[in-house]
């Protein structure tokens, strides 16, 4: 069985040149770890970042500057600032390659619970 | 030029009642309305509905309203990380309402742009369409999502100027300007506030014309890897609010 850095770099492989990636919380922020450095891709987080760069050195962390899970982080050459629901816009229309969810269930056919339990029906 | 600024945090708050509905901006601990949830604290006003994207953790942002059984509803998209809003939760104290995050931050920006409702693909056949219209656009099918009614909305900038104009700084700005003008009454803190003129009108994110109230207060940068940074970046200047 893969550990949480292993899951990671076996996701990576999906990433490819060109590609806009959104990175949820957990293990998909692992990702951008594993990611080939002779492609370009650049990081969205649903948060309100586009060119999402690595972890800040100690010392060096702006707290107003953090990832969808509230870690510190860096900004890379070109990256933006946006609002939630412009975040969402970029998301839900379809302006982002690839998105990495951390998810609580799946299915054998791709259904995820994961936000919530759902109850049961009846 | 119209000025926005009154003359304290209490004056910019003045008509908070009880069983209200406040729109706070944040996610996590980033870009919240601190000293707005300070004094709601302090007003000791109750059984209202608060619309933020988190719920704050136990000793900071919305979870001191928590512990204070102020809060009645919570309509939020993620509520992790506070052991007493999950306590509430499931005893039943607090009522709850999920909602995914692009649909929160849409429903927001619809109260603002004055849209009632808005359809999207978010929560088809699920839990969050159940009770809502359904229609079917080019072969997919799409929820009926309501825009968001509330009395105030609470956010937080970095610069202000004192037409009310504003600029957020890096993912503090979240759901900050989606909550602009989106209520009632729009109380901003910033933490630098300027004359008018000083702000380049090319870098303005928000406009005045959203606005009700502002004021700059003192702010504690917060969240570095889940830890609080009691840092204080600002230093208590003055009070400047605009109503």
């Amino acid at each position: 069985m893969l550990d949480k850095n292993g899951i990671a770099k076996r996701i990576a492989k999906e990433v490819k040149d060109g590609y806009y990636v959104n990175l949820g919380i957990g293990i998909p922020t692992l990702v951008a770890n594993f990611v080939r450095d002779d492609i370009n891709v650049e990081f969205q987080s649903e948060n309100g970042v586009l060119g999402m760069g690595p972890f800040p050195f100690e010392g060096e962390e702006d707290a107003d500057i953090i990832n969808a899970g509230k870690q510190t982080i860096t900004t890379l050459n070109g990256a933006s600032f946006f609002d939630s629901a412009t975040s969402f816009g970029m998301i839900r229309g379809k302006h982002v390659d690839l998105t990495i969810l951390g998810a609580m269930e799946v299915s054998q056919t791709g259904d995820i619970a994961n936000w919530k339990i759902l109850k049961q029906n009846g | 030029m119209i000025s926005k600024k009154v003359a304290d945090v209490k004056e910019a708050m003045k008509g908070i009642q009880d069983g209200m509905t406040f729109m706070l901006g944040g996610f996590g601990l980033c870009g919240i309305p601190e000293n707005a949830i300070t004094e709601l604290v302090a007003s000791n006003i109750k059984d209202i509905t608060c619309i933020s994207n988190n719920a704050g953790v136990d000793d900071f942002g919305l979870g001191l309203l928590l512990h204070k059984h102020q809060i009645k509803k919570m309509i939020s998209s993620y509520v992790g990380e506070n052991e007493e809003f999950e306590r509430q939760m499931l005893s039943g104290e607090l009522e709850v309402e999920l909602t995914p995050q692009g649909t929160l931050a849409e429903k927001c920006r619809a109260a603002q742009a004055g849209f009632p409702a808005f359809y999207t693909p978010a929560g088809y056949g699920t839990e969050v369409a159940e009770g809502k219209e359904t229609r079917e656009f080019n072969g997919k099918m799409y929820v009926l999502e309501e825009a968001f009614k509330a009395d105030f909305a609470f956010v937080k900038a970095w610069k202000g100027d004192e037409a009310g104009n504003l600029i957020f700084k890096g993912t503090a700005r979240n759901f900050n300007p989606c909550m602009c003008g989106a209520a009632t009454i729009t109380v901003a803190e910033v933490e630098e506030l300027v004359p008018a003129g000083e702000l380049d009108p090319n870098q303005i994110h928000i406009m005045e014309y959203s606005y009700s109230a502002f004021f700059k207060e003192r702010t504690m940068k917060n969240v570095l890897n889940n830890e609080r940074l009691d840092r204080v970046i600002n230093p208590i200047i003055e009070f400047v609010y605009v109503r």
